[in-house]
């Protein structure tokens, strides 16, 4: 890909990650933001326990997770768009989305809010990964997994852990059902080294992985049959793909709730702007997933200082507008 | 290992004060504390508080920090605070390990609704805020007055079986089982919750609300206007069986918030469900009075 | 260069290719015949590798098509299937480009760049590279498609080409324009199959003709050879007349048959 979109879309996310870094509720002054990063680093600084314990404890790694989270989300997004061939698919459609919510509400519902830790995460991760291993088996005909089955077989999923997830809502208490609504909302407030820790594998696994995807993920615009006939192992493909897709998905929802909007609608405005190129896409998707991810969550925690915001509230608020006007813009494009 | 420590400081933080000076600028979260700090007379040190927080209405015209489950670690730090003191079901978890982690005195009030509690609450605010006299003054008050209402109960022949109902925002009514600070209010004010079986709050069903023998159905000021006012309610489908029984509302803070005035609030309660009877008021307090 | 040995696919109890062998050897053009559901596109498909018949096998080059690595094949051999949607808003140049993937890290952009070139040439399709795919007609598709195919073997020695109805949604100018260069692609040392429809031009383009009925192969040799009257009124259920045009060239025409 030639460099000039990387660097624009490196450059929003930098920005993005130096406005998370520098606003917050807390007014701090960029010198001492800059002061503290270094004091983390080992310098000394002389920044005070506060400023320090605000930019490299709370902003620093909420920033990383917020990026981590949306860059995932966006990339897996990506991916099962253009495995599905499906500009409408989303980490939903394949069950893990589901996994998660019903693995984080169970331990909700017996009490692993007040338990903290790793808990929550680890049984949203451990409801994603059962999900992903009953849609592998579901969608299965013959050792070959129709792209179609997989589609199916990951709404019917979905449409399952909802109703279970549904029927853990009506047992709860109130207090339970407002811990899920807000889960369901999706936040970073609970970032930390440790969970960053936590996720972080399955992103860097995603990376490594997205050169094999891009290659085949671009042959199978032209269809799966087509796609093999250029020597693209499909097959093994697609189990890959959906293994990344589900790993990093469900790593990053049991750790921030299902954060809405990122995964479907970055990887397609990338597409609108930068055509449907998956060597381009992906990373660029990553990145402005990412970007898009910080920005919301800068806002969700200053908005309405000293509470906070769901992220996935402002997500939604931001994106979907930006999506209608670029749709509208396009139709005018593909109308003339 | 994080968490355990956390833990550690809480508890010592929780049983010995180790900080010279007592703190100036509190965030609270939970209603029931924040009119405790309140009544002892320290409301002026209060830096913010959380939504649950609506009495006194002093309160209210402090920052708010969200709801107490979903706290937001920078937002409350950026009031540089000296203590945070929330109930024991205050989170996220994560969110408290962080602002423990900035250096931040965070203090944890064991939940649950019972007068024993409640004391206890007293007095360990009154220690975290060198308000002991204060403390102790509310907590023989609230003695008094929880004796008092007891003693007017033991003579009063009727334990009216009641139906506590809420509704979210207008929403599906929902009926307090066991667990809940409804049913604590009931037992104070000597009757008898006619929803059992569960724990915590489930939707009412018309076939259990006819089932129960209520006689009266208790509801909040906020529910009761939510849902378009009594006749409203009970036009709804829940309601069918519950032609003749009497509701009765009160504030939903006053009546449910465990906090200094709890023991008037039940005797009200205790009141309301014996039209015929007289129970005895309690004896005027500052701390029920605070505007 | 490709040859096929009792062919057998079946499916619901059903053989629809019903023990086939071919030989395609360097240099031929082979047209495949038959009507509907004869299971032309079926043992093309075998042929191309898409998936392992019931019974028996494929070789290119001696080797048997399983042993084949994905990337040396995919190098060597191109497929036009019969209908070919693609997701996403993408150009033509875009798809055509898609073609050298299996070409990646060893041959440069330039070689890359030429093939593409060269392909759209070839099949007149320069002036669509840049239009959106989803925005062409079929004919136009199809022949962005066929560009595509070429390009994934320009530059390859000996390339086989397996073509699913190229014909299908052309005009006529362009139908005997992409025969003819399936001619070419063959003359200079490649291999072509190609399932057809249109009679006359199969007689008047393929060096060779193999007609399949109910997935037996019940005719092959020349098309003066295998496409006689007797067979073309048996399997196809239309009368037919060899005429000659200038040029001394000679076609099949076929007419509905006398009542």
């Amino acid at each position: 890909m030639t460099m000039r979109p990387a660097v624009v879309a490196g450059a929003w996310l930098l920005a993005a990650c130096l406005a998370a870094l520098s606003l917050g509720p807390s007014r701090i002054p960029p010198m001492d933001v800059a002061a503290a990063l270094l004091q983390g680093l080992g310098l000394d600084f002389r920044v005070d326990e506060r400023t320090l314990a605000i930019v490299a404890s709370l902003r620093l790694p909420r920033m990383l997770m917020a990026a981590l989270v949306g860059g995932m989300l966006a990339l897996a997004g990506a991916t099962l768009q253009g495995l599905f061939r499906n500009p409408l698919a989303d980490p939903g459609v394949l069950g893990i989305t589901g996994g998660a919510t019903l693995g984080a509400v169970t331990a909700i519902f017996f009490g692993a809010s007040a338990m903290g830790g790793a808990v929550l995460p680890l049984a949203g991760f451990a409801g994603a990964l059962a999900a992903a291993i009953a849609v592998d088996r579901l969608a299965r005909v013959d050792g070959r997994i129709p792209v179609a089955s997989l589609l199916l077989s990951g709404i019917a999923l979905e449409a399952l852990s909802r109703a279970l997830t549904g029927v853990l809502i009506y047992a709860s208490d109130d207090r339970q059902l407002r811990d899920i609504t807000l889960w369901l909302l999706g936040s970073y407030a609970g970032a930390s080294w440790d969970r960053l820790l936590l996720i972080a594998p399955f992103a860097l696994l995603s990376a490594c992985a997205l050169p094999f995807f891009a290659r085949g993920l671009d042959a199978l615009m032209l269809g799966e049959r087509e796609a093999g006939h250029l020597g693209i192992p499909v097959e093994t493909l697609k189990r890959l793909a959906v293994g990344v897709a589900a790993l990093g998905v469900g790593a990053v929802v049991s750790v921030a709730g299902p954060v809405g909007f990122v995964g479907l609608v970055v990887p397609h405005l990338v597409r609108l702007t930068h055509g449907p190129g998956h060597r381009r896409l992906i990373p660029l998707a990553a990145a402005y997933g990412a970007a898009l991810s910080v920005a919301a969550d800068t806002l969700a925690r200053i908005l309405v200082a000293p509470a906070e915001l769901p992220v996935g509230l402002v997500t939604a608020a931001i994106g979907a507008p930006f999506f209608a006007f670029l749709i509208r813009r396009e139709k005018r494009r593909l109308a003339a | 290992m994080r968490s355990l420590l956390l833990a550690a400081a809480l508890a010592v933080a929780g049983a010995i004060p180790a900080f010279a000076e007592p703190p100036q600028r509190i965030v609270v979260a939970g209603n029931g504390l924040t009119e405790i700090v309140y009544a002892l007379g320290a409301g002026d040190r209060v830096a913010a508080v959380d939504t649950t927080s609506l009495y006194p209405k002093r309160a209210q015209d402090l920052p708010k920090v969200g709801y107490l489950r979903a706290l937001a670690a920078e937002g409350i730090l950026s009031l540089k605070p000296d203590l945070l003191l929330v109930t024991d079901d205050a989170g996220p978890p994560a969110v408290l390990a962080q602002m423990a982690g900035a250096g931040l005195r965070v203090v944890k009030a064991r939940e649950g609704h019972s007068a024993e509690i409640l004391a206890e609450r007293v007095r360990m605010v009154g220690s975290i805020l060198e308000r002991g006299d204060a403390a102790g003054e509310l907590e023989k008050g609230l003695a008094a007055d929880f004796a008092a209402l007891a003693q007017s109960l033991a003579a009063s022949p009727t334990r009216p079986r009641i139906v506590f109902v809420l509704s979210a925002g207008g929403g599906t009514p929902l009926a307090a089982g066991a667990d809940t600070s409804a049913e604590a209010m009931f037992k104070l004010a000597g009757a008898v919750n006619a929803i059992d079986g569960y724990k915590g709050y489930k939707p009412l069903s018309a076939e259990a609300l006819a089932g129960s023998g209520a006689a009266v159905i208790v509801t909040v000021t906020h529910s009761l206007q939510a849902l378009g006012g009594e006749a409203a309610m009970r036009a709804l489908p829940q309601f069918a069986g519950a032609k003749n029984m009497r509701i009765v509302s009160f504030d939903g803070d006053y009546l449910l918030g465990f906090g200094p005035r709890t023991a008037h609030a039940a005797r009200d309660l205790a009141a309301a469900l014996r039209p015929n009877e007289t129970i005895a008021k309690l004896p005027e307090r500052p701390w029920v009075a605070a505007p | 260069m490709i040859r096929a040995t009792d062919i057998v696919v079946r499916r619901a109890g059903r053989n629809l290719v019903d023990g086939v062998s071919l030989v395609l050897g360097e240099g031929e053009f082979l047209g495949l015949l038959g009507p509907n559901g004869a299971g032309k596109s079926t043992l093309l498909r075998v042929l191309a590798g898409e998936f392992p018949p019931e019974g028996g096998k494929v070789e290119i080059d001696g080797a048997d098509l399983k042993a084949w690595p994905r990337a040396d094949l995919a190098r060597r051999r191109a497929v036009l299937p019969q209908h070919a949607a693609v997701a996403f808003d993408i150009d033509g140049r875009a798809i055509v480009e898609l073609g050298r993937l299996p070409h990646e890290g060893r041959s440069t952009r330039a070689q890359d760049a030429q093939a593409v070139a060269d392909a759209l040439d070839a099949c007149d399709a320069a002036p669509l590279a840049s239009r959106g795919y989803a925005a062409l007609s079929g004919g136009e598709q199809q022949r962005i498609q066929l560009a595509r195919a070429l390009a994934q073997i320009g530059g390859t020695p000996k390339p086989l080409l397996l073509l699913d109805e190229p014909t299908s949604s052309l005009d006529l100018s362009h139908q005997h324009a992409v025969l003819s260069l399936a001619k070419r692609v063959a003359a200079q040392g490649g291999a072509v199959l190609a399932v057809l429809h249109d009679l006359f031009s199969a007689s008047l383009h393929c060096r060779r003709v193999a007609v399949l009925e109910r997935g037996r192969l019940v005719a092959q040799g020349t098309p003066e050879e295998a496409l006689t009257p007797d067979l073309v009124r048996r399997v196809f259920g239309v009368d037919s007349r060899w005429i000659d045009l200038p040029g001394g060239q000679r076609a099949l025409a076929t007419y509905p048959m006398a009542a």
